[in-house]
């Protein structure tokens, strides 16, 4: 799914270079659920906006599902984001000035859907996630959990086979986390590969693997299980 | 403390200059082209003679066609001008303080051949009263005496042009000058007078220029002159023949008089009604009697001395500085509430709603003056530009009055700009910003 | 595209955008208002006068010597003149003329058909000889021109009237030959030619078009000859110097004094000129304000919504798709100020015609004055629309 070799990032200001990423080897098969962790400034928020392809990289390979990723022009990089990958942000990012119901819209408006369906899709992805009874609310009037729920409905309305979480327990208490968390297992569940970023190890243990990152370079992985087995250790 | 907001607010001004530029420039220009087109309306409303205008009166009567009145479209409307017989015959009174007829022409004045060709000037022929009412200001010498007009003494008052061209300038009182065919005396020479509007006689432009010769009025007839003025008539006769010109109902004259209090204006009003019945019994003045006393101020109101378009654009000037103040409405709410976090912390640091509000309030009316000290310079300027596209003597330009106006201006501005975006960053609720950062 | 959900945000800030809204709605109908203005006062220059204005030259000579107050002295000396001016290389013809039209100074007088037991209509008459109507270039549609004998015969009252005073004084469009009285039905005229088309004195009059040309010759010892001369348009500023040349020469007792006719129209409507240019000053300072308003705003409305802007790019926006949403709100802003300043437009033209005698606004220019619009709001949210493009979608990912 996600395969990446020697991707580096560099942040130039004025004569000083910055490694973000200073040659990042990671893979992630398809249906896996891992999480990547790191004190705050190992670059997991770098590797988590490359790997979304929300920022390019500077040197090494990155392979999205098979596609070379390393060059593409904005207008591809945008279509892959808003096929291909489901975001969870930290600070949910829900736009106060829509509804729950606009809010998760927003990517479908990009895929030129007719109103019909789109429609379908959001109330799909309201109900997966419980929250059929607000669509008309304003994020403002919703608990720190329903935002982040209806961030998990707009990152899932398309249907992505990647979701990439980034703090997704950041901004809630421990007993809404939890949901969260079992909303993550059952997208995974689903058949969705989950990348999920944080700083909290008991939050990591939520995932069936974990990569470690320090100044901007894997310390740590689990081996990569292999799809079967995994989904066998899970049923028992 | 207002001290402390105001470097303040120049330090917020000093933070975002282009931010800055673009609300003291927009509201600079709004309050420049305001000013520049509200001065030029209240040039044109000015009180030209504030010291006597209550007293000076514009004599009116209907002399008009009894079939038709003197204008189709206002049924009230009566001439205004007088004739000469009319003129001639209210002269008789002796209630006025001083009082007379006038009309302009333009007559050939001869300077010494050394000094150049004879030349054609703007002439008033007027009566004693002339210079005692309208008061313009002497250089040398003064107007002539009521006895210059009985015995039709040729004497003369020139402008300050004519003095210049014809004697170079020098006190030229007693000297001989010639116009037309005979010589006059030099009896005064006026300084500059301008009066603006011309009121006296607005009847061809309130720009016209003051005349540069005055003589008395009975000249007219040995020099062979008509008014170069406005002559209105509606009978039929023989305009080559004096007798008939003089005896018609033909109205050229700008009639004057001073009344310089409430029972002698009273006075001279039934005696103007009185001389009306009268004619109207000599089968004159046929219509609904309908005479008119009125002061400076009420003639030029009749008048409409301020020229619509005029008018006109002072009204779209001011909607145009209500477009500006709505543009640093909106940018000044932008600017403050983008400032939120900041208020919020200042807010939790103590700081009350009011002192929040009186501080953006204050930057609001530092960015008010400064755009007011701009608006100022930009209608120096614009009044410029307006005088060179009128190749008149007379030019507008800014007077104490106006600059007070504009200064009031900016800071209105500044406050109904402010007020606002003031009460809206003053009334955020602190907490929701400090959280969410 | 998105009208919905930016509908919905519009709303929700409503504040700032019915300030911005407002903006363009006043300035759309101060705007409307000033270019209806401008055209009427560009109208009154540039319409057709049915005279030849690139091609006359006006001489005024006005005699100082006391000679010209003797018997026959200026009636010899205008013969003279017309000899000279009119033997000149490049004159067509030259005349004596009571007045000069365009000049804005003139006399008028009413006219009616004899007997016709209403009011005198209004009509701005000018006395001139046989070469007048040539020397006006206006065209003669009907009758004839003046004669000589017009002029020479003292009880003759043949006249030529302009086809629009023509046809207010007879309807029915049969006013060659007719007789015409002022006030009382002595001395009658009689209608002898229609003139196509001629202005008289004073441009803004309402009456401007109705004119008579009556015969005689004209000019006093007071007030001197003024004559017109026509000539090639090439050759008049040549021509005018020659004119003051030889006529000085022919007498120097005077003083002469040439313009063409057209620079005397440009004298008479100066101010039209003059408040064309501060009106055109005045749109120009007010779109800019706008334009700069328009700027600001959505500067702030990019700067505001970076997070979004960023989430959105997160969830598949590409550039092209943020750069439309801004244009299209600020489409819809426009678009609603737009809406509201046409009714603003024209309530202040209605004001401006009832209370100063302001001219109607027409819907053609209405139409431009909002196309003009979309694409001044349009063009001004475009920089800080491209700026909001910009904007990485990695700021996503940032916590504030």
């Amino acid at each position: 799914m996600l395969s990446m070799t020697a991707v580096k990032k560099i942040y130039r200001t004025n004569s000083i270079e910055t490694y973000a990423l200073s040659g990042i080897d990671i893979e992630v098969r398809e249906g896996e659920f891992v999480a990547i962790m790191g004190p705050s400034g190992c670059g997991k928020t770098t590797f988590l906006n490359v790997a979304g392809l929300l920022d390019t990289f500077d040197q090494g390979s990155y392979l999205l599902d098979g596609q070379d990723v390393s060059r593409l022009s904005d207008a591809s990089m945008s279509r892959i984001r808003n096929e291909k990958i489901g975001f969870i942000f930290q600070s949910f990012n829900l736009i106060p000035d829509l509804d729950v119901f606009d809010n998760v819209d927003v990517p479908l408006r990009y895929r030129g859907w007719n109103a019909k369906k789109r429609k379908e899709a959001i109330t799909e992805s309201l109900q997966r996630v419980g929250l059929s009874g607000r669509i008309k609310h304003l994020p403002s009037q919703l608990s720190g959990g329903q935002q982040q729920r209806v961030a998990f409905a707009r990152a899932l309305v398309g249907e992505p086979s990647l979701i990439l979480a980034d703090e997704p327990t950041g901004n809630l208490d421990s007993h809404m986390a939890e949901g969260i968390l079992d909303l993550l297992d059952e997208i995974n569940q689903d058949g969705a590969t989950v990348v999920m970023v944080t700083h909290d190890a008991t939050i990591a243990k939520r995932a069936h693997r974990l990569v470690r990152l320090l100044d901007g370079q894997v310390v740590e992985a689990d081996s990569v299980p292999h799809r079967s087995a995994f989904s066998l250790v899970e049923s028992l | 403390m207002l001290f402390y907001q105001i470097r303040l607010a120049f330090k917020s001004i000093r933070r975002n200059p282009v931010l800055s530029m673009l609300m003291i420039g927009g509201i600079g220009i709004g309050i420049g082209v305001a000013t520049v087109f509200v001065t030029a309306h209240y040039l044109f409303s000015l009180n030209p003679i504030p010291e006597k205008s209550d007293v000076l009166h514009h004599v009116q009567m209907d002399n008009w066609d009894p079939n038709r009145g003197w204008d189709d479209n206002d049924p009230e409307d009566i001439p205004d001008q007088v004739t000469y017989r009319d003129m001639v015959n209210l002269m008789k009174s002796d209630i006025p303080t001083y009082q007379g007829g006038s009309f302009k022409t333009f007559l050939y004045v001869y300077p010494d051949p050394e000094m150049g060709r004879p030349f054609k000037k703007i002439t008033r022929m007027c009566f004693s009263g002339f210079f005692k009412m309208f008061e313009p200001p002497f250089q040398y010498g003064s107007g002539w005496d009521l006895s210059a007009d009985e015995n039709l003494e040729p004497v003369v008052v020139l402008g300050p042009e004519v003095n210049q061209k014809v004697f170079g300038g020098e006190n030229s009182v007693g000297r001989m000058i010639r116009i037309e065919d005979r010589d006059f005396k030099v009896v005064g020479v006026l300084d500059h007078w301008r009066p603006f509007p011309k009121y006296y006689d607005p009847h061809n432009g309130a720009f016209e220029t003051a005349e540069e010769v005055y003589m008395p009025f009975e000249f007219f007839r040995l020099l062979k002159v008509r008014s170069a003025g406005n002559t209105s008539n509606w009978q039929e006769f023989d305009w080559s023949d004096d007798d008939q010109y003089l005896a018609s109902e033909a109205i050229w004259i700008q009639f004057w008089v001073q009344l310089d209090s409430a029972p002698q204006k009273e006075a001279y009003f039934s005696y103007l009604n009185s001389y009306v019945e009268e004619q109207k019994k000599l089968g004159r003045m046929q219509r609904p009697t309908h005479n008119k006393l009125l002061s400076v101020m009420e003639w030029l109101d009749d008048r409409g001395a301020v020229p619509e378009e005029a008018t006109s654009l002072m009204a779209i000037s001011l909607l145009f500085l209500l477009v500006c103040a709505l543009n640093l409405i909106g940018i000044l709410l932008g600017k403050f509430l983008a400032r939120a976090p900041e208020v919020s912390v200042r807010r939790a640091m103590g700081a009350s709603r009011f002192s929040i509000f009186v501080e953006h309030l204050v930057e609001c009316e530092t960015i008010g003056v400064l755009g007011g000290l701009l608006g100022i310079a930009i209608s120096i300027g614009g009044l410029e530009a307006v005088n060179s596209l009128f190749d008149n003597e007379f030019s507008f330009s800014l007077d104490g009055n106006m600059l007070v106006v504009s200064i009031l201006l900016s800071l209105l501005a500044g406050l109904v700009a402010g007020m606002y975006p003031a009460w809206r960053i003053c009334t955020i609720p602190p907490a929701v910003y400090l959280r969410e950062r | 595209m998105e009208l919905g959900p930016i509908a919905k945000t519009l709303i929700r800030n409503k504040i700032r955008f019915l300030l911005i809204g407002l903006e363009v709605s006043l300035t759309l109908a101060i705007v409307l208002n000033c270019i209806n203005m401008m055209q009427d006062l560009q109208w009154q220059i540039d319409r057709p006068t049915g005279l030849d204005e690139e091609g006359i030259i006006v001489v005024r000579s006005r005699p100082f010597s006391q000679d010209f107050r003797e018997e026959g002295y200026l009636e010899n000396s205008r013969k003279a003149d017309l000899e000279l001016m009119r033997n000149l290389p490049g004159v067509l013809a030259a005349d004596t003329f009571s007045h000069v039209p365009l000049s804005g100074s003139g006399s008028s007088s009413g006219y009616k058909p004899l007997g016709a037991e209403r009011h005198t209509l209004n009509c701005n008459y000018f006395v001139t000889g046989p070469s007048g109507v040539d020397t006006l270039g206006v065209q003669l549609i009907a009758g004839r021109n003046l004669t000589l004998d017009d002029i020479t015969e003292a009880e003759s009252k043949n006249v030529l009237i302009t086809k629009a005073y023509a046809d207010s004084l007879f309807p029915d469009g049969d006013a060659l030959g007719k007789q015409i009285q002022g006030r009382t039905a002595e001395n009658p005229d009689t209608i002898v030619g229609i003139i196509e088309q001629m202005h008289g004195s004073w441009p803004s009059w309402p009456f401007v078009n109705n004119v008579m040309i009556r015969p005689g010759e004209t000019g006093s010892v007071n007030w001197g000859i003024t004559y017109m001369v026509r000539a090639k348009p090439a050759q008049i500023n040549g021509l005018a110097r020659t004119l003051e040349e030889e006529l000085l020469k022919l007498n120097d007792g005077r003083n002469v004094r040439t313009e063409t006719l057209a620079e005397v129209k440009a004298d008479t409507l100066g101010t039209n000129t003059a408040i064309i240019k501060m009106l055109a000053v005045v749109i120009v300072l007010l779109l800019l304000v706008t334009a700069l308003g328009i700027v600001g705003m959505t500067s702030f409305s990019v700067t505001e919504r970076t997070h979004h802007i960023g989430t959105r790019r997160a969830l598949g926006a590409r550039q092209v798709d943020i750069m439309r949403y801004f244009l299209t709100e600020n489409w819809v802003i426009t678009t609603s100020g737009i809406l509201v300043g046409v009714g603003l437009a024209y309530t202040l033209n209605y004001a401006l015609v009832t209370f100063v005698n302001g001219v109607k606004l027409e819907w053609p220019l209405v139409i431009y004055g909002i196309l003009g619009m979309w694409i001044i709001g349009q063009t001004a949210a475009f920089i800080p629309a491209w700026r909001g493009a910009r904007i990485s979608p990695a700021v996503a990912t940032r916590t504030v």
